[in-house]
C-alpha cells in the first residue's frame, strides 16, 4: 500500500507541469493540452482522497469533472479554429485583443 | 490499489479515445506552417513563472505532507463495500440517486457545447 | 389681529407678478401693479400705525416662523411694530408709493419697465423687512437686501460703463460697512446671548459696563456699518457716483429710505450706544464733518443731482450729529422731513431732467421757471424747507437738531457752530441750483428749448403732494419754546429712547442761536441770488480768486483718488504680485497640475498590465494562487 502522500505529491507535480505548460509554450494547441493535463491532475488527487476517506462522492465527481473538460476542449477547439482562419497563426500572442 | 478501476477506464476512453481524436483532427485542420518558431521573448516573464510555480509546488506539498492530515468525516463505503458489490454498481447507484441533478446538468452543459462548438467555427457563407 | 406680515408681502408680491410676467403682460399690467403693490402696503401701514398706538406698550408683535434654532440660540422671523418702525413704515410706504406713481411718468417708454419696477418693490419689500424685523439677524437680510437692490437699481442702466461702476462701487463700499455691522452682532450675541433688540436695549445697562471697551467696540463696529449705508465718512464716496440710476431710484433710495437705514439702526439701538460716550462723540463729530464737508463740495458742483447728492450726505451727517448728541427723536424727526424735502427735490430735478431731454448739466439749463411753473413752484417750496426758513419743516428738525447739538451733554459748542456754517452753505447752494436752473437767461440748447413743457399728471401730483408734506411736515415736532403746540414727535416717541441727562442753556439761548441761524439762512439766500440770478458770469469772477478752494471742492476734496493710492492700488498690487504671482501660480496651480501629472503616472504605469496578453494574465493568475496560499499557510 502505497502512502497517499506519494500520489498526491504526484498530483501536485502534474498540476505544476500543467501550469508550467500554460505559461511558458506559446503554441495554443499545447496549452490545451497543459490544462487537460491540470484537471487530471485535480482527477487523481480527487479519486485519492475518495479512497482515503471511504467515500464514493469523489469518484462521482470525477465524472463531472471529465465531462466538463471534454466540452470545454471541444468550445475551445471550434475557437481556435475561428481565430485561426482569420490570423493564420497559433502563436498565443497574436490572440491580444482581449484588452478594451 | 485504489479500487478504481472504472474511472481509469473512464479515463482511457474519453481522453485517449475522444478529445485526443478531436485534437489531432483540429491539428489537421489547421495547417499551421511548422518552422514557425514560437519563441517566448519575455525572459523575466520566464523566471518569475519558474519561481512562482516552484513556490506553489512547495506550498501544495506542504499542505499535503503535513504531519496530522486534517481529513474530513469518513464516508460509507469501505473498501469491502467496494470489492464486494463493485466499483461500476456504486458509481451508477449514487449517480442515478443522489447526484441525479448534477447528472442531468452536466448533460445539458454537453448539448451546449456541441452546439456552440457548431455555431462558433461554422464558415460563414457570403 | 393684526397682520403685520402683509405689509411687506405686497411689495413681495408686486416684485414677482412683475419680474416674472411683467415682460409678458406688458406695461399697463406693470404700471398697474407696480404702484399698487406698495399702495395697498401703505394702507395697511396706516392701519398698523392706528393699531399700535392703542396698543399697550405701543407694540405690535407677530411672530411667523422660527428660522433658527440650535442649542440656546433662536431667531425667528418676528415683525415688530412700535413707534420707531411705525414712522419708518409710513415714510417708506407713503413716500415709496409716491415715487412708483412719479415713476409710471418719468419711466415712460424705457425699455426694460418691468425690470424698473421689479427691482423696486423688491427694495421696499427688503426695506420693510430692515425695519419689520425685531431681531438683528432679520434687519441684516433687509440691509443687504436693499443694498442688492441699490446695487441693481443703480445700474439699471447696464450699458453704460460708469453705471455699472458706480453700481459696483456702492455695493463694495457697504459691504465693508456690513463686515462691522456682523462683527458687532456677534459680540453683542457673545455678550447678551440673543440677538433680539428688544432683549439686547433692556439688558444693556446691565450686561455692559458703560464707557467700557467691549461696549465701545460694539457700536464702533455699529456705525462702520452705519458709515457705509448711510454715506458718512470714510465709506460716503459712493453716494454722488450713485446718481448714474434713474432719478426715482436716487429719490427713493438715496434720498429717503437706503440711506436712513443706518440712522434706524442707531436709533434702534439708543440704550446701547448711549453706554459709550466715546462712540457717540466719535458719531456727533463724524456727522458733523461729513455734513460740512459735503456742502463745501455741493457749492461747486454742475450736474444737478450731484448737488442733490452731497446735499444728501450734508444733511445725513446732520441726523448723526443728532444721534452722537443723543437727541435720537430729533434724528428722526429730521429723517422724516428730509425724506419729504429730498425726495421732492429729486422728483422735482427729475422734471426738470425730462423736460430738457434728459440733460442734467447746469450749464446748459435756466430760465425755465415760465416752462415749468409747477415744477419750479414744488421746488422751490422743498429748497425753503431744506434751508431751514421758518414754518417749514426743514426748520423745526434742523433747528431741534442744533440746539441740542449746543446743549446736550454729549454736545459742544464748536458742533453747533460746525452745524450752523453748514445751515448757511446749505442755504446757499440749494438756492444757487434754483437760480440757475429756473432763472437768468436761457442756456438750453436751442433745439431742445421750444419742447420744453411741463411734465405729466403722474409726475407733478406727487411733486404737488410731497410740497404739502415739506411745508406742513415740520409742525409735527414743534420745539418747546414755541408754546404753541406740544412737540409732537417727543409725545409721540415719549419714553422709547434711552435717557441722557439734561443739557445745559436756556430758552433764551435757544431762542438767540435759532434766530442767528435764519439771519445766516436768509444772508446765504441773498448772496447765492446774488452771485447767480444770472448764470455763471458773476461767479466765474470770483472764481479766479480763489482758484485752488474751487478746485478742491469740484474735485471732491480728492478723496477718491485718495482712497485710489492708499488702498486700491496697493491691494492690486498686493493681489497681482503676491496673491495671484506667487500663491495662486506657484501652489494652487502646481498642486493641481501635480495631480493630473500623478494621475497620468499612474496610468502609465498601471496600463501594461491589461495588455491582452494571455499568458501574462495566467502569470498574474499564479502569483495570486502563489499569494493566497502562503496567507492561507
Amino acid at each position: 500500500m502505497i502512502p497517499i502522500e506519494h500520489i498526491l505529491l504526484l498530483s501536485a507535480l502534474l498540476f505544476i507541469i500543467g501550469v508550467l505548460g500554460v505559461m511558458l509554450r506559446r503554441n495554443v494547441i499545447v496549452m490545451f493540452m497543459s490544462i487537460e493535463l491540470m484537471l487530471n491532475a485535480v482527477n487523481l488527487s480527487f479519486v485519492t482522497f475518495a479512497r482515503s476517506l471511504d467515500s464514493m462522492t469523489g469518484v462521482v465527481f470525477i465524472f463531472f469533472i471529465i465531462v466538463v473538460a471534454a466540452a470545454e476542449a471541444v468550445v475551445g477547439l471550434s475557437i481556435i479554429l475561428s481565430i485561426f482562419r482569420t490570423r493564420k497563426t497559433l502563436n498565443i500572442d497574436e490572440f491580444n485583443l482581449l484588452k478594451w | 490499489m485504489l479500487n478504481a478501476e472504472f474511472v481509469a477506464v473512464i479515463q482511457v476512453l474519453v481522453y485517449a479515445g475522444a478529445i485526443m481524436v478531436l485534437f489531432l483532427f483540429v491539428l489537421m485542420l489547421l495547417s499551421s506552417k511548422d518552422s514557425e518558431k514560437y519563441v517566448n521573448k519575455w525572459s523575466v516573464g520566464k523566471i518569475l513563472a519558474g519561481l512562482l510555480s516552484l513556490g506553489i509546488f512547495i506550498q501544495i506539498a506542504g499542505l499535503f505532507t503535513a504531519n496530522e492530515l486534517q481529513l474530513g468525516s469518513k464516508g460509507e463505503y469501505p473498501l469491502e463495500v467496494v470489492e464486494e458489490v463493485g466499483s461500476i454498481t456504486l458509481i451508477g447507484r449514487l449517480l442515478f440517486t443522489d447526484y441525479i441533478l448534477s447528472f442531468e446538468i452536466i448533460a445539458i452543459l454537453l448539448l451546449v457545447a456541441v452546439i456552440g462548438a457548431v455555431v462558433i467555427a461554422k464558415r460563414r457563407f457570403q | 389681529m393684526s397682520q403685520i406680515w402683509l405689509v411687506p408681502a405686497f411689495p413681495l408680491l408686486g416684485f414677482i407678478l412683475n419680474g416674472f410676467l411683467g415682460k409678458r403682460f406688458g406695461t399697463r399690467f406693470v404700471t398697474f401693479v407696480g404702484p399698487l403693490a406698495v399702495g395697498m402696503a401703505f394702507a395697511q401701514s396706516l392701519v398698523l400705525f392706528f393699531q399700535m398706538l392703542e396698543a399697550e406698550g405701543n407694540v405690535l408683535n407677530e411672530h411667523l416662523y422660527t428660522w433658527i434654532a440650535s442649542g440656546n440660540f433662536e431667531a425667528g422671523i418676528n415683525f415688530t411694530v412700535d413707534q420707531l418702525s411705525g414712522l419708518y413704515l409710513l415714510i417708506i410706504t407713503g413716500v415709496g408709493f409716491l415715487i412708483h406713481v412719479y415713476s409710471v411718468g418719468y419711466m415712460k417708454g424705457e425699455s426694460g419697465y418691468y425690470r424698473f419696477f421689479a427691482y423696486l418693490n423688491l427694495f421696499v419689500f427688503f426695506m420693510l423687512l430692515l425695519v419689520l424685523g425685531d431681531n438683528f439677524l432679520l434687519m441684516f437680510v433687509g440691509w443687504e437686501g436693499v443694498g442688492l437692490c441699490s446695487y441693481l437699481l443703480i445700474g439699471y442702466y447696464f450699458e453704460k460703463d460708469s453705471a455699472a461702476e458706480a453700481a459696483k462701487k456702492a455695493f463694495l463700499f457697504n459691504r465693508v460697512g456690513d463686515f462691522g455691522v456682523l462683527s458687532a452682532v456677534m459680540l453683542i450675541f457673545l455678550s447678551f446671548g440673543s440677538i433680539e433688540f428688544a432683549t439686547v436695549n433692556a439688558e444693556a445697562s446691565t450686561r455692559l459696563t458703560e464707557g467700557g471697551t467691549l461696549v465701545t467696540a460694539i457700536t464702533l463696529l455699529l456705525f462702520l456699518g452705519a458709515t457705509g449705508k448711510s454715506a458718512q465718512i470714510p465709506l460716503f464716496v459712493w453716494l454722488p457716483d450713485a446718481m448714474e440710476g434713474p432719478t426715482p431710484v436716487s429719490a427713493l433710495i438715496h434720498a429717503a429710505t437706503m440711506v436712513t437705514a443706518g440712522l434706524y439702526m442707531v436709533a434702534r439701538l439708543s440704550h446701547l450706544f448711549v453706554l459709550a460716550p466715546f462712540t457717540m462723540n466719535v458719531i456727533a463729530v463724524v456727522g458733523a464733518t461729513t455734513a460740512i464737508l459735503a456742502a463745501t463740495i455741493a457749492i461747486t458742483q454742475t450736474d444737478i443731482k450731484r448737488v442733490l447728492a452731497y446735499s444728501t450726505v450734508s444733511q445725513l451727517g446732520y441726523m448723526f450729529l443728532a444721534m452722537g448728541v443723543g437727541a435720537f427723536s430729533a434724528g428722526v424727526f429730521h429723517v422724516m422731513t428730509h425724506a419729504f424735502f429730498k425726495a421732492l427735490l429729486f422728483l422735482g430735478s427729475g422734471s426738470v431732467i425730462l423736460a430738457i431731454h434728459h440733460e442734467q448739466d447746469m450749464r446748459k439749463m435756466g430760465a425755465l421757471k415760465n416752462k415749468l411753473p409747477i415744477t419750479y413752484v414744488t421746488m422751490l417750496l422743498g429748497t425753503l424747507a431744506i434751508s431751514g426758513i421758518p414754518f417749514f419743516s426743514g426748520f423745526f428738525s434742523k433747528d431741534e437738531i442744533l440746539w441740542k447739538a449746543f446743549s446736550s451733554p454729549f454736545g459742544s459748542p464748536w458742533l453747533w457752530f460746525v452745524g450752523f456754517l453748514t445751515a448757511g452753505m446749505t442755504a446757499f447752494y440749494m438756492f444757487r441750483m434754483i437760480y440757475l436752473t429756473f432763472h437768468g437767461e436761457s442756456r438750453v440748447d436751442s433745439h431742445v428749448v421750444e419742447h420744453v413743457r411741463e411734465s405729466p399728471l403722474s409726475i407733478t401730483l406727487p411733486l404737488v403732494i410731497l410740497a404739502a408734506l415739506a411745508v406742513i411736515g415740520g409742525f409735527f415736532g414743534v420745539p418747546h419754546v414755541f408754546h404753541v403746540i406740544p412737540n409732537g414727535i417727543e409725545v409721540y416717541f415719549h419714553d422709547f429712547f434711552a435717557q441722557i441727562p439734561a443739557g445745559h442753556g436756556n430758552v433764551s439761548t435757544e431762542w438767540t442761536l435759532m434766530i442767528l441761524s435764519v439771519i445766516f439762512a436768509l444772508f446765504a439766500w441773498f448772496m447765492a441770488s446774488r452771485l447767480y440770478h444770472s448764470g455763471f458770469e458773476i461767479a466765474s469772477g470770483l472764481r479766479s480768486k480763489w482758484e485752488w478752494a474751487y478746485q478742491l471742492s469740484l474735485n471732491k476734496w480728492y478723496v477718491d483718488e485718495l482712497y485710489n493710492s492708499l488702498i486700491i492700488q496697493p491691494g492690486r498690487l498686493l493681489s497681482t504680485h503676491l496673491l495671484w504671482g506667487l500663491f495662486d501660480q506657484n501652489v494652487i496651480d502646481r498642486a493641481v497640475n501635480t495631480t493630473g501629472a500623478v494621475a497620468r503616472l499612474v496610468g502609465n504605469t498601471i496600463r501594461p498590465l491589461q495588455n491582452g496578453l494571455i499568458q501574462n494574465y495566467a502569470l498574474i493568475f499564479t502569483l495570486g494562487t502563489f499569494l493566497i496560499l502562503w496567507y492561507m499557510t
